[in-house]
């Protein structure tokens, strides 16, 4: 009896530790992000204010690293309307820069130069700003805001590949178009086994 | 038990305590290895 007493109480324990981390993947890093987020966008109004007056973080189109006091500074805004994103996107795609939002890979090129441009976000927690990454289809738009230019892209199309294929932060071997956006995320939802990977051509550049 | 103080309040002191300890090991320690582990990698 005492033995099953102890086995239960493990479960019960085993459950209610389950429960935390739940709580901890929702709740916990998705308010983190979200407070990072609130500052960046504040941040990024100012910057496309005053472009090249009050905040001299922001110079066009080039990645701003971390400024004084170890802060991390957005480079651009991601919009995508179909599944309701509009975050700030940071330069590098370390964890701990993710915490901050979308992040843009620095070995991709930036957005507005020729190649493709890379940026991958988290799908699970920490605000998970690309949960929805695969309800989009060829032709939706995705837009980017820098204090440069507003550029639009078209989705192309959206594939899942291993971890191991990096290559596809080339850009689609489909498109010929000189700029492309690449986005990256995990699937299945809640793992980190695949990559879902979404192409998009740039079809509009317009100038501030 | 009878490491455990024969009192009432400070027998649930050290509980609220040995709960809170662990609730932040898990919250600062466990979890995040958990997440960057098996749930979160998004990049390459």
């Amino acid at each position: 009896m005492k033995t099953l007493r102890t086995t239960g109480n493990v479960f019960i324990f085993l459950g209610l530790s389950i429960l935390f981390f739940v709580l901890y993947e929702l709740v916990g890093t998705s308010a983190i992000t979200k407070g990072h987020q609130s500052e960046l966008q504040a941040e990024f109004d100012t910057a496309l204010a005053h472009p090249a007056g009050l905040n001299p973080a922001f110079t066009g189109d080039l990645p701003v690293p971390g400024t004084g006091g170890g802060g991390v500074k957005g480079i651009a805004r991601l919009k995508i309307p179909k599944i309701g994103v509009n975050v700030i996107v940071v330069e590098g795609v370390t964890l701990e820069r993710l915490a901050y939002g979308p992040g843009h890979y620095p070995q991709t090129k930036l957005f507005g130069e020729k190649g493709a441009t890379g940026v991958a976000g988290h799908r699970t927690g920490w605000s998970a700003p690309f949960f929805n990454l695969d309800k989009l289809a060829r032709g939706d738009e995705v837009i980017v805001e820098t204090t440069a230019a507003t550029y639009t892209y078209r989705v192309t199309d959206t594939i899942v590949v291993s971890p191991a294929h990096s290559e596809v932060l080339d850009g689609n071997p489909k498109s010929h178009a000189e700029q492309q956006l690449v986005l990256t995320t995990c699937t299945p939802k809640f793992t980190a086994k695949n990559r879902l990977v979404v192409f998009t051509d740039l079809i509009q550049t317009v100038a501030r | 038990m009878s490491f455990l103080p024969a009192k009432r309040a400070p027998r649930i002191a050290i509980y609220v305590a040995v709960i809170l300890g662990y609730a932040a090991i898990l919250w600062f320690y466990v979890f995040p290895w958990l997440d960057r582990t098996f749930i979160n990698k998004p990049t390459f």
